[in-house]
Formats: structure tokens, C-alpha cells, sequence
């Protein structure tokens, strides 16, 4: 074939690329010899000199001489934010996040705003997981964890396992001691957030024996000591990035209230660190309801398995049903480059059809309650991970999953907690969730829905139990509280912010026969209810007194966030290398 | 920019944290311009371009001690400034054209000297870019700006934006063809040619 001919047809966008001096040798003659050959081919390369010039050619403006001068004279009454707060997340400026979209700086004088910014500057910064606690204090616990799928009859069940953060039976009891000592030194996070030094000190009394603590308040301190942040994320290394900041007295979900923006500044700073939020946030912006702002911005750097293993917990929350709340808890945009598949249609139907770009970062919007949130990056957690990991770690923070230090302590009972999952749930749906209904709460009990975790169907129907640790199950769950009664209904459907179901109907007879042998599980176990609430109170910042009243909840996010704040994550996923 | 100014820059930078706030004015007057003129493309909008340029230096300053150096300060402050851009546009607030911009507050472009029709026909043709450009999407309109008015490698835009090359590339060629086809668009020209 003569080639000079019958060049190769070309991408379009080479001719893009031409024309910025982006193409290496070989492809600048293949452009050429295209353009040779094809005359409509060099109209748009044309076209594209011509508009590259004009733009270059805009007129080019200046500000007024004494632009410099007003901005220096606004600085002077500017505080520079602390040192420590390297990579602290700020809180965001109040013109721009705490108002309602009518004080926004808009309606206010130039002056003002600048009154305004320069007070914002004036703020501490704040620590991000402080941010779930501003409403610390609160009842209502949302979620909590149970024993799922356990064998009663095993004694090395006692130690109980899971990937949700599991209080172990097997704790020794100097352990426990070790963590109500934590639990009692424990502040309020919502005051830890705004001094960091402070915190740091009063942290290092209660955590030093507590590996929880450490890894809850790793991340915190980290940051706030400006620890270095690899500018290229390895695998699973997360990247945990404030927004802007929601307004502390936020009481109630109020769409008029939320703030509407990302601080700027912290998102220049995630930049340096190789995050960039606003691009996540202008990806998102055609499924957004309220503007760019998230209570926390995580990424990820996920494994295949993990990307899909979150889409599908995505798309099934997405299609659970009717609970509107919950509908929304999850929006997503982008997924893999597959076929249609019902994610593509869920995407669809939400009025998003866009191009996948596979390199492209995957982004989530997850909106909900700390119960929701809770189990959407339990979803996170399915693949087993080696001790240490900073996904684990990270997660394991926000006391969302349980620490990998002390899932190692675990490991034998992981694999009894395989064998009892295995062998009491078969053919569950693998990578579903399935969220027991809450119970009534009762008096003196601390009632609490639970989130049972599937195995892999493989596993669950083999009877076969796993032999080694790399046969865990993904995922394994347990109980905080022994009390639960037996539910008496399969898989209840979503039916408040208390009672959440992931479920799909094929799963949902699957679901009850877990559901059955959960209650089982429970009440077997129901002497280490102290024990596990305990536990469950230190790592969850479940609040005593409320669990002990029996005012079920539980955060996952180092607080006792309400049953009805809701919060928005962002989601960053990285396709791992 | 050369070596020697980004090594200027990081000085002022140095002395605007060690309190010397005539450094940060050094800083806010070499890159306002520049600044401003990249945002009067984002935003559209002079009044809002000055404004988040203001604000954008404002918060540099307050978050300055922030900025660890990874990159350029004015990357650095360019994205504070487009973040800004993005909030405020999604508040989608009225803006006031260029010309006029021109016309109330007498913005005059830096180079002038032409025949009057000639200006006129100019700044008719650069509002129809503006508006053009502001027809474009954020992700778009971001690299056509990066590429265009600040003259980003790819490499460069792709740091910044946090995309891959290839997505630049892409997003830059498709940007272009869009905005070809709004230009043609708002003067009547027949559909484009399939591209």
C-alpha cells in the first residue's frame, strides 16, 4: 500500500496539537502528511490557527495604578493564617460559605467584603475531622456495627472481626482499660478542631495507649503539622481535603444555607499536593444542587476492583428505594469505561450523559447522613489490606473502619469470622450491604441498626471455610450492642435515616437469611455488650450517656453527628497505577 | 516565566511571610495584569474579573503561609483566583460586558492607537470571543484560557488541572472546535463541517 496515498486517518485533535508544538517527530509527519492529503483536514487546522490567534490577540487589559496599593492596604489588616496550619484545612471565609446566597459578597459593599475577608483571615484553622463534630453532642446514633454471620459456638468468634470496625470480644482487658481511659479523655472533637496545639497535647494523653486514638488523630495531626503530602498519591494513599467549611450552627439540612463554594485556598493547597478540587468540583457541577461545597473531600487511590466494587454500592443505593433521602445520597459521575451498563443508566436517567474518560479521576458526590456515608466508604474497605495501609488508616480516622493495627491483633479471628460468615449466609449478592433495620429503641438498651457486610458469594456458598488470611472475607461485620432483639422482618426497605437498607431484590431473601442469622449472632453474644458499647463509644465518639440510654447512634466519623446532618463528601478516585 | 523571576517571587514571597508586606505588593503588581486578564476571559465579566483578582490576592496573602513552594506562585495564585471564578459564576451573577466596561469606566485595552473603525471592529470581535468562550463549560473554557492566555505547556496545564496530557489535548482541540462553531453561531455562518 502506498502510503503517501492513503495516509492514515488521524485524531482531529492532533491538529490541536500541531499547532501548540506538542507532537514528537513521527507524529508531526503523520499530521503533515494528513493535511497533504486532505483538504478539509486543513480548513480545520485553519480554522484552528486562525481562532488560536485571535484569542492570543484580545485586547489586554490593566488594573488601576493604585490596584496594588488597595490590595497591600487590606493585607495590612490581614493575619496570616498560623504556621501549623501548613496544610490545616481554613474554615471557609463567611462571605463566602456560612451565608445564605443573599448575604453573599455580592449584596455587600467592596468594603465590606473586604472587612469580611480580611476577619476570614483572621480564623484559626481547623483540622478536618473537626468539622464532623461541630454538632457534636447531639443524640441519635445512626449507625452502628454488628456482629454478623458469626458462629455462636465458636470460641475464636469471641474476637470478632471487621472491616466497619468491629470491637473484638477478643479484647484483652487491659485493652478495654486502655480504651475507656482513652474514651474518658476523650473532648469533644468539636473543640479539638480549633486548637491544634492544644488538642495535640491533650491527644497524646489520651492515645498513647490507645491505637485507635493514634489513628484517629493521626490524620488530624498530620495535617495540622503540615506533614508532607506525596504530590503523587501511591496506591491507596488517600488525600483527605477540607472544603470550605459548613457553617458551625448548621443545624438542619437547609439547602439555602449550605455554602457554595470550596475555600480557594485550600483547594490552591490541594493542588500543590497534586489534588485538584475545583476540577472535581466544575466535573460535578451538572449534578450538583449546591454549588462545589463538601464537608470533606477524600481521595483515593482505588484498585479496579475497588472502583467497581464502590459503583456497584453506588448504583444500588442510587436505585434502593423510595426513600428520597436516600436516593440522593449517592450521586455519581463518571464510572469506567464499560458497556452500558445500569450504572450508565442511572447516569442517564440523572440527566448526566457524558463521554467516560477512564484516566479521568472518578468522582462521587455522596450526600447523606453519617449512617449513609458510613456504609458508602465501607465499601471502600472490601479488598483485604495489609496492615498499615493509608486507606485503612486514613478511614480508621475518620472512625469509619477499625484500625488496621488492631485488625492484626485479629487475624485468627478474622478467618473464624469467615467461617461463620460462610457458613450462615449463602449466596448472598457479593459487594452488598445490607443494613439491618433499627429496632425500636428500648429502655436501657442501646438499640442500634447494624450494617452486615457480605462475603463474596463464592465464599459464602463454599462450605468450605477459608484457611488463610488471604481468603478473609472483604468484608466481615460485628456488633456493638448484644441487646439488639431479633428482627422479625427480612430486609427492610429504606424507611428513615435511621433504618437503612442497601438492597436489591435479588438479594433481598438472601438479605433476611442474614438478617436471621445476625439477630442470632447478637444474642449470643449479649454478655460483651458492655464491653463492645464501650469500645464502640471511644472509637465512634458515641456519647456515653446517650448509648447507655439507649439513644442508638454512632457517627463512623469520630463524633456523634446527629441521625439527621447530613454531609457531603466529595470522592476523588484515582485508578490505581 | 524566567528563572530569575521565580526566584524573585519566592523572595517576596519569603519577606511578605517574615511580615514585609511591601514584598506582597512586589508580587500582587506583577502578576495583577496578567491575572486579570486571564480572568477577564474566564469570568466574562471585568467587574467580577477585578474583583476576583482582588480577592484572590487577599486570600493569598491571609493563606500565604499556606503555600509550600511545590509550585509557582503564580500557578498557585491562578487557581485560588479560578476557584474563585467558579463559585462566583455559579451564583451566576449579572456581568457587565466589555464594552460596557469600557464605556462606563473607560477600561481602555493597553495598546491603542488605531483607527476608530478598526477598534471598533476589534473590540466587536474580541466581545464575541468573550462571549463565545463564556459558553464554554468550566473544564473546557480551563485549559483554552491555560493554553491560550497564559501559554501552559501541556505538561504544565496537565499539573495544574490535574488531568492527564492526553485529556488536555483533548479538551483543548475540543474547545477550539466549539468555540469555532459558537463564533459561527453568533454571526450566522452555516453549520461547521463535521470535525
Amino acid at each position: 500500500m502506498n502510503r503517501m496515498n492513503n495516509p492514515e486517518p488521524i485524531p482531529e485533535e492532533l491538529l490541536s496539537a500541531l499547532l501548540d508544538g506538542e507532537l514528537n517527530d513521527a507524529e508531526v509527519e503523520q499530521v503533515n502528511r494528513a493535511l497533504a492529503n486532505d483538504a478539509n483536514l486543513r480548513v480545520t487546522f485553519e480554522e484552528l490557527k486562525q481562532l488560536r490567534g485571535e484569542l492570543r490577540s484580545l485586547p489586554r487589559h490593566s488594573l488601576s495604578v493604585d490596584f496594588a496599593e488597595r490590595v497591600t492596604a487590606a493585607c495590612r489588616d490581614v493575619e496570616q493564617s498560623p504556621q501549623d496550619g501548613g496544610r490545616a484545612v481554613e474554615l471557609a471565609p463567611a462571605s463566602l460559605s456560612a451565608a445564605p446566597v443573599a448575604d453573599t459578597p455580592r449584596a455587600v459593599g467592596r468594603s465590606n467584603r473586604l472587612r469580611m475577608i480580611m476577619a476570614v483571615g483572621a480564623m484559626a484553622a481547623t483540622i478536618l475531622i473537626g468539622l464532623f463534630a461541630i454538632n457534636a453532642g447531639r443524640p441519635d446514633l445512626s449507625v452502628a456495627i454488628n456482629d454478623a454471620d458469626i458462629d455462636p459456638s465458636s470460641a475464636e468468634q469471641k474476637s470478632g472481626t471487621s472491616e466497619l470496625a468491629a470491637p473484638a470480644d477478643g479484647f484483652a482487658a487491659d485493652e478495654l482499660a486502655a480504651d475507656d481511659i482513652a474514651a474518658r479523655n476523650v473532648p469533644e472533637l468539636d473543640t479539638m478542631a480549633l486548637d491544634v496545639p492544644a488538642q495535640r497535647q491533650e491527644f497524646s494523653l489520651a492515645a498513647e495507649e490507645s491505637l485507635v486514638e493514634e489513628s484517629r488523630n493521626g490524620v488530624a495531626l498530620a495535617e495540622a503539622a503540615d506533614a508532607p503530602v506525596p504530590s503523587t498519591p501511591v496506591p491507596g494513599t488517600p488525600v483527605l481535603r477540607f472544603d470550605g467549611g459548613v457553617p458551625e450552627a448548621a443545624v438542619a439540612y437547609d439547602a439555602a444555607s449550605l455554602p457554595n463554594t470550596i475555600d480557594p485556598t485550600v483547594a490552591a493547597n490541594a493542588l500543590d499536593a497534586g489534588v485538584d478540587l475545583a476540577d472535581g468540583v466544575q466535573q460535578l457541577e451538572p449534578l450538583a444542587t449546591r454549588g462545589g461545597e463538601y464537608d470533606v473531600v477524600v481521595r483515593l487511590v482505588a484498585t479496579e476492583s475497588e472502583r467497581l466494587q464502590l459503583a456497584s454500592v453506588a448504583s444500588l443505593a442510587s436505585t434502593s428505594p423510595p426513600n428520597a433521602d436516600f436516593n440522593s445520597a449517592v450521586s455519581f459521575r463518571f464510572f469506567e469505561s464499560t458497556p452500558r451498563s445500569a450504572e450508565a443508566e442511572v447516569l442517564q436517567d440523572a440527566g448526566v450523559e457524558k463521554p467516560v474518560d477512564a484516566a479521568a479521576p472518578e468522582m462521587r458526590v455522596i450526600e447523606g447522613t453519617a449512617a449513609e456515608i458510613a456504609t458508602i466508604f465501607a465499601s471502600l474497605n472490601l479488598q483485604p489490606v495489609s496492615t498499615g495501609s493509608p486507606n485503612q488508616n486514613q478511614l480508621a480516622a475518620l472512625g469509619i473502619v477499625e484500625p488496621p493495627a488492631m485488625r492484626a491483633k485479629r487475624g485468627v479471628a478474622r478467618e473464624s469470622l469467615a467461617r461463620g460468615a460462610a457458613s450462615a449466609s449463602p449466596a448472598r449478592t457479593a459487594n452488598m450491604y445490607a443494613i439491618q433495620p433499627s429496632q425500636s429503641p428500648r429502655p436501657n438498651a442501646s438499640v442500634t441498626p447494624s450494617i452486615v457486610a457480605n462475603v463474596p458469594a463464592s465464599r459464602a456458598q463454599s462450605a468450605v471455610p477459608p484457611t488463610s488470611s488471604a481468603d478473609d472475607p472483604k468484608i466481615a461485620s460485628a456488633t456493638l450492642n448484644q441487646s439488639v432483639p431479633q428482627p422479625q422482618s427480612a430486609m427492610r426497605r429504606y424507611q428513615s435515616e435511621d433504618d437503612v437498607t442497601i438492597a436489591t431484590s435479588p438479594a433481598s431473601s438472601n438479605a433476611a437469611d442474614a438478617s436471621r442469622n445476625l439477630s442470632k449472632a447478637t444474642q449470643s453474644s449479649a454478655g460483651d455488650a458492655t464491653q463492645r458499647s464501650r469500645i464502640a463509644q471511644r472509637r465512634f465518639g458515641v456519647d456515653k450517656e446517650s448509648a447507655e440510654s439507649g439513644t442508638p447512634g454512632v457517627s463512623g466519623f469520630g463524633g456523634a453527628a446527629p441521625a439527621d446532618r447530613r454531609y457531603r463528601i466529595l470522592l476523588l478516585i484515582q485508578p490505581a497505577e | 516565566m524566567t528563572d530569575d523571576s521565580l526566584n524573585q517571587d519566592q523572595r517576596w514571597v519569603e519577606e511578605a511571610l517574615a511580615g514585609k508586606v511591601e514584598s506582597f505588593e512586589m508580587l500582587v503588581r506583577r502578576h495583577q495584569d496578567r491575572l486579570f486578564n486571564t480572568m477577564v476571559c474566564v469570568t466574562g465579566c471585568v467587574h467580577e474579573a477585578e474583583e476576583v483578582v482582588q480577592d484572590a490576592m487577599l486570600q493569598a496573602y491571609s493563606k500565604l503561609t499556606t503555600f509550600q513552594g511545590k509550585s509557582q506562585f503564580y500557578t498557585w495564585l491562578y487557581r485560588i483566583a479560578f476557584n474563585l471564578s467558579v463559585s462566583r459564576n455559579r451564583k451566576k451573577r449579572p456581568r457587565v460586558s466589555l464594552e460596557q466596561a469600557q464605556d462606563d469606566h473607560g477600561l481602555d485595552p493597553l495598546d491603542e492607537g488605531e483607527r476608530p473603525d478598526a477598534s471598533m471592529e476589534r473590540s466587536e470581535r474580541a466581545q464575541q470571543l468573550y462571549q463565545a468562550l463564556n459558553q464554554l463549560s468550566e473544564e473546557y473554557r480551563s485549559v483554552l484560557v491555560l493554553r491560550e492566555m497564559e501559554d501552559f505547556d501541556y505538561e504544565t496545564i496537565s499539573s495544574m488541572l490535574d488531568i492527564p496530557v492526553g485529556t488536555v489535548r483533548s479538551r483543548l482541540h475540543r474547545a477550539r472546535t466549539m468555540l469555532r462553531d459558537q463564533l459561527r453561531e453568533s454571526i450566522g455562518e452555516p453549520g461547521p463541517a463535521s470535525s
